[in-house]
C-alpha cells in the first residue's frame, strides 16, 4: 500500500474572479522509502499539491489516502491530529519556533504526541546527533545559520516518527554548501532508517540527488522517472 | 510547554512589554489609590454621621416629620436590654434633645439642647475631646456644655449660670438656671445660626418636664454596618410599631446620595483609566498576534491544535496582565498602608468642604479589601476582553494564507 496515494485530486482557486485550476487531475503514489522529487515551473501545482497531501489544504475533488486512510473529507481538529503523527514537514523558511531552542523545537512535536519527558529527551538528542548540531541543542533558531536552522527543521520533522515528511523548497534559502550538508543527510536518513521524503522543488541540486523525479506542469504529471 | 512558550512570548519584545506592563501597573496605582482616598472619604463620612444618628435610630412614629419632644417614647432599662438582645447591637445611645432659648445676661439664642449619657456619648462622638474650656459632662450633673461660637455670643463662659426656656412636655414650660460646666468647641459647627448645648439626659429631663426614661430618640450602634438591614428589622420585630426603626441611610440621604454621586464620577474616572490601558494592552496583543501568523500557521501544521493555540495566546495576555496587576500591588499597598496610617491633612477652603460633611480636615485612605478584588476583577475582565481578540483570530487562521503570508 502507498503512504501517499492522490486519486484524480483537482484544486481550483478563485482568482479576481476567474477560477484558477492550480492542480488539474493528477494522480500519484509515492511508496515507502521514497526520495522523490516533484518539480515543475513556478505555478505549476507543485507546493499546492503537496499541501494537499499535507492536509494543509483541501482539494476541489478527488481522494488522498495516507496509509490508506481518506484525509480529504477530515474535519480540521482530524487532520490537525493526524499531521501530528503521520506526517513531517520541511518549510522553505525553517518556520523553527523562535522563542524554544533547537532541542525544545523537536520536544515540543513529541510533548504535543505525550511521549514522556525521558523519551522525548533521548530521542531530541539522537535526532540532534544524526542532523549534526547536536552541540546546538540549546541555542534559540536566531543564534543559527540558515543550514543549522534548516536541520533542526529535519530533526523536527522526524521527531513523530511521520510516514513521510514533505519538505517544500527546503534548499531555497540555503547556500550551495549547506545545501549539499543538507541532502547528504537526507540521503542518508532515507537509506539508513528508509525515512520517505517527498520535495517541492526547482533546485537542480536537489532533483540531481532524487531517485524519482515527477515533474509538473499547468496541474499536471507530465513526467515521471525513477533514477536507478 | 504551552506554559513555557507563552511566557517566552511575553517576553519576547521585551521592551512593549514593559510598556504594557507599565501603563496597567500605572492604571492599577491610580485606580487603587482613588477608590482607597474615596472609600475611606465614605468611611469617615459615614463614621460621622453614626456617631450622630447610630447606624440605626429608633424614635416615636412620625418624630422624624416632625421633630417635636411629645413624639419622644419611653424607653425604660426593660426596653434598652431587649433592644441589646439583637444581634450586632453594641451600644445604645438614648437622647431627649428639643430646642430652648439659652440666656445670659441681656443676650439670647436659640439653641437645640440635647440631653445623652455623657460617657456612651463620648465613647461614639468623642465630645470630651471637642472640650476647650472648664470640663465635660458627668452623668446626673446638673449643667451645660456650651458650643463655643454660643458662649462667645453669649458672653459666658464657665461657672456661669445661663437661663435656658423654651416648651417642654405636653405643653409644659421649660425652663433651668444650669451652671456652664465646660465649653466644646465643632470647626464645622461653627457658622450655625442657631447654637448648640449638650446635657446629661436626667438634666434634660428635668428642664423639658419629661417623665422619667423619656427620650427622643436611640441611637443604635452595632459592631458593623454589613447588615444593617437585617437589625433594623429585628429591632422591628422586637419593639414593635408604636417605634419608628429607621437606618442611617433612611435618616443621612443627602450622606448616600454624595458617596453614591462621587463614586460614580469615581467609576467613570476608573472607567478612562482602564480603558487607556485596555487599549494599551489590545495594541500590544494584537500587534503580537498578527506579527506572529506565520508561527502560529507552522504551529498548527505540525500538530498543534488551534484550541491549544488559542489557550497559548490567552495564558500570554493573562500573563501580561498578572504581572502588572501584581506590580501594581506591590507598588500601591504600601503607599496606601502609609496614607491609612498618615492621612493627608487638608488645607485652605477643602476644609470648608470637609467640615460640610461633618468629616475631620484629612484625605483619609481605605484598606478596604474589597477595594482590591474590586479593581483586580475589572482588570481580570479586561483582560478577558482583549484576550478574546487573538483567540477570535486563530478561530479564523488560514494556515496556507499564514504560511506563506498572503
Amino acid at each position: 500500500m502507498p503512504v501517499i496515494d492522490a486519486r484524480d485530486v483537482y484544486k481550483t482557486y478563485e482568482g479576481n474572479g476567474v477560477p484558477v485550476h492550480a492542480v488539474n487531475g493528477i494522480n500519484l503514489q509515492v511508496e515507502k522509502g521514497e526520495f522523490t522529487a516533484i518539480i515543475g515551473p513556478s505555478g505549476c501545482g507543485k507546493t499546492t499539491l503537496l499541501n494537499m497531501v499535507g492536509g494543509l489544504d483541501s482539494v476541489t475533488s478527488g481522494e488522498i489516502l495516507i496509509g490508506g486512510t481518506r484525509i480529504d473529507s477530515m474535519s480540521d481538529r482530524e487532520l490537525t491530529d493526524f499531521r501530528l503523527l503521520r506526517i513531517g514537514f520541511v518549510f522553505q523558511a525553517y518556520n523553527l519556533i523562535p522563542v524554544l531552542t533547537a532541542r525544545e523545537n523537536i520536544e515540543f512535536i513529541m510533548e504535543l504526541q505525550g511521549v514522556d519527558k525521558a523519551d522525548r529527551s533521548v530521542r531530541s538528542r539522537e535526532l540532534l546527533e544524526a542532523v549534526g548540531i547536536a552541540e546546538k541543542a540549546e541555542v534559540r533558531p536566531a543564534l543559527m545559520s540558515g543550514g543549522q536552522q534548516q536541520r533542526v527543521a529535519v530533526a523536527r520533522s522526524l521527531a513523530s516518527k511521520p510516514e513521510f515528511v514533505l519538505a517544500d523548497e527546503p534548499t531555497a534559502n540555503l547556500d550551495s554548501h549547506a545545501t549539499e550538508d543538507l541532502l547528504d543527510m537526507m540521503l542518508e536518513m532515507n537509506r539508513q532508517s528508509g525515512v520517505t521524503f517527498v520535495f517541492a522543488t526547482h533546485d537542480q541540486r536537489v532533483i540531481d540527488k532524487a531517485r524519482r523525479v515527477v515533474a509538473l506542469d499547468d496541474g499536471k504529471v507530465v513526467s515521471d522517472s525513477t533514477a536507478h | 510547554m504551552l506554559w513555557t512558550l507563552a511566557w517566552r512570548n511575553v517576553w519576547r519584545n521585551r521592551r512593549r512589554s514593559v510598556l504594557t506592563l507599565a501603563t496597567i501597573l500605572l492604571a492599577v496605582v491610580l485606580g487603587l489609590l482613588m477608590r482607597s482616598m474615596q472609600y475611606g472619604s465614605y468611611d469617615a463620612m459615614i463614621g460621622s454621621t453614626v456617631a450622630r444618628t447610630g447606624y440605626i435610630q429608633v424614635h416615636g412614629e412620625g418624630y422624624w416629620d416632625n421633630k417635636s419632644i411629645d413624639r419622644s417614647i419611653h424607653a425604660d432599662a426593660a426596653t434598652l436590654g431587649q433592644v441589646m438582645t439583637v444581634e450586632g447591637v453594641v451600644d445604645v445611645i438614648p437622647r431627649l434633645e428639643s430646642f430652648a432659648l439659652i440666656s445670659f445676661g441681656d443676650r439670647t439664642k436659640p439653641s437645640a439642647v440635647i440631653g445623652t449619657e455623657p460617657a456612651v456619648e463620648h465613647r461614639y462622638t468623642s465630645l470630651a475631646d471637642r472640650v476647650v474650656e472648664g470640663d465635660y459632662l458627668a452623668a446626673g450633673q446638673r449643667g451645660v456644655l456650651l458650643l463655643r461660637s454660643l458662649a462667645d455670643y453669649l458672653g459666658a463662659t464657665v461657672g456661669d449660670e445661663v437661663v435656658l426656656l423654651g416648651a417642654g412636655y405636653r405643653g409644659q414650660t421649660a425652663a433651668d438656671l444650669l451652671p456652664v460646666i465646660g465649653i466644646f468647641d465643632l470647626t464645622m459647627m461653627g457658622n450655625l445660626e442657631t447654637g448648640m448645648a449638650y446635657v446629661p439626659l436626667a438634666a434634660a429631663r428635668e428642664l423639658y418636664a419629661a417623665p422619667p426614661d423619656q427620650v427622643t430618640s436611640l441611637s443604635v450602634m452595632l459592631d458593623n454596618g454589613g447588615a444593617l438591614q437585617v437589625t433594623a428589622d429585628a429591632l422591628v420585630a422586637i419593639l414593635g410599631t408604636d417605634y419608628e426603626v429607621m437606618t442611617w441611610r433612611e435618616t443621612s440621604k443627602e450622606v448616600v446620595q454624595q458617596i453614591q454621586s462621587d463614586s460614580a464620577g469615581g467609576i467613570f474616572m476608573l472607567g478612562i483609566l482602564y480603558m487607556v490601558a485596555g487599549f494599551g494592552l489590545l495594541g500590544t496583543v494584537l500587534m503580537s498576534t498578527m506579527e506572529r501568523r506565520r508561527e502560529f500557521g507552522v504551529m498548527n501544521a505540525v500538530g498543534l491544535r488551534r484550541s491549544r493555540l488559542a489557550m497559548v495566546l490567552f495564558i500570554e495576555t493573562i500573563a501580561l496582565v498578572v504581572v502588572g496587576v501584581v506590580a501594581g500591588l506591590i507598588v500601591s499597598m504600601p503607599i496606601i498602608y502609609w496614607f491609612h496610617l498618615h492621612p493627608i491633612p487638608v488645607t485652605g477652603d477643602l476644609v470648608t468642604v470637609f467640615e460640610e460633611f461633618n468629616i475631620p480636615p484629612f484625605i483619609p485612605f481605605a484598606l478596604d479589601p474589597g477595594i482590591f478584588v474590586a479593581q483586580g476583577l475589572v482588570v481580570l475582565v479586561m483582560a478577558l476582553v482583549v484576550a478574546s481578540f487573538p483567540i477570535v483570530s486563530i478561530r479564523r487562521l488560514h494556515i496556507m494564507r499564514a504560511i506563506t503570508g498572503r
